[in-house]
């Protein structure tokens, strides 16, 4: 192609201004602005979110599984929950942090690329798994509180118990998927925007692989 | 790291910084740019520099480096986005005023090199430093016949952009 061989040739022979040793050393200590610091940062401002809305939506949700019927106590489900929060968060931290330790700059460039991705993800199981147990805890929460409501209860003497259990569960279950779609959906979108040049790069160097 | 790595570095960056420059004049079309992606792959370099073992070459290890920070860290602005548009306008209106001269094929070279993708760009950039299939499938991470394959496809796209 003769076009590139002039390229080629002009290539070689064209030089930039120089930079000199003075430069070279105040660039070494600017800040840099790479994705991978972001993503590094917003991935522990997510992580810490998730902790601290885990903690909170379980020290304030204890009196919920207290009904006040008086005959049932269920205060030792929130421990159980409380404990699998806290196991989700250790197990999804260590991996977000052996992922993160991956990414490195002087890999291949799809390594690196799919190693970015994968830290990534780690992050965006861990929210996905979070609002999954946290939708169960709030459910489960709202069920047995709502089980002994005034509400509830005049519905469940004039209907049949299994049609009144239906309802409540129902209702409970589309108001809780519409509020963790909405927050899942936002979500999405920036984790989205984050990642939305690297993911193409990604795809087109692996459709190479095709 | 000691003062006397610092200054090994720096040492060989300016000896070596026609690669990175080489790199911004694929991935940037103005000099702010240029600037900015310089700078953003010195200190990528910097922060790699304690696992560069001195195994394989600096400039090799520089390519890797200068590739993976434009295609993958480099974060472009708004604010710098709006400058290459204003800048491949003008730069189109002065083509086509142009002879048919050698200057002027450059021009478009390069006008049609920036439309490409980042992957593309990369490999257009090892083509013109004449590296070998066995480099090119190394540093991008693809196997040496799809690297073979997709170089000669972004010839014929090149072409295309060319010869529309």
């Amino acid at each position: 192609m003769d076009e590139l061989e002039l390229l080629k040739k002009d290539w070689n022979t064209r030089t930039d201004p120089q930079v000199s040793q003075d430069d070279i050393y105040k660039m070494l200590h600017k800040k840099s602005s790479s994705k991978v610091k972001w993503i590094f940062y917003i991935s522990v401002i997510e992580l810490l979110i998730g902790v601290v809305s885990t903690i909170w939506s379980l020290s304030h949700s204890n009196e919920n599984f207290i009904l006040n019927d008086g005959k049932h106590d269920y205060s030792w489900l929130p421990v159980i929950f409380e404990s699998v929060a806290c196991l989700i968060i250790v197990y999804y931290a260590i991996k977000f942090y052996k992922n993160y330790k991956k990414i490195s700059v002087d890999d291949d460039a799809k390594t690196l690329m799919k190693n970015i991705i994968v830290a990534r993800r780690t992050v965006k199981n861990y929210i996905t798994v979070s609002l999954i147990s946290g939708g169960v805890f709030v459910m489960t929460g709202l069920f047995l509180a709502s089980s002994v409501s005034p509400i509830f209860l005049e519905l469940y003497e004039n209907n049949n118990h299994l049609v009144a259990y239906l309802v409540l569960i129902a209702i409970i279950l589309v108001i809780t998927t519409f509020i963790i779609g909405v927050i899942w959906l936002l979500y999405q979108l920036i984790y989205g925007l984050l990642l939305r040049n690297l993911n193409k790069n990604y795809k087109e160097i692996k459709k190479l692989e095709v | 790291m000691t003062k006397e790595d610092e200054h090994s570095f720096v040492k060989l960056l300016e000896e070596n910084q026609n690669i990175i420059h080489k790199v911004c004049r694929i991935y940037t079309n103005n000099y702010s740019a240029h600037n900015d992606l310089f700078q953003e792959i010195t200190i990528q370099l910097w922060k790699a520099f304690p696992k560069f073992r001195g195994d394989a070459k600096f400039s090799t290890w520089m390519y890797r480096v200068g590739l993976n920070t434009a295609i993958t860290l480099y974060r472009k602005s708004k604010k710098r986005i709006k400058t290459q548009e204003i800048d491949t306008i003008q730069f189109k209106l002065s083509a086509q005023e142009y002879d048919n001269t050698e200057e002027e094929q450059l021009k478009l070279m390069y006008q049609a090199i920036h439309q490409l993708n980042d992957i593309e760009k990369a490999l257009v950039f090892l083509y013109l430093e004449d590296k070998n299939y066995k480099e090119i499938s190394d540093t991008m991470g693809i196997s040496e016949v799809n690297a073979r394959v997709k170089m000669n496809r972004v010839k014929t796209k090149l072409k295309k952009i060319l010869n529309p």
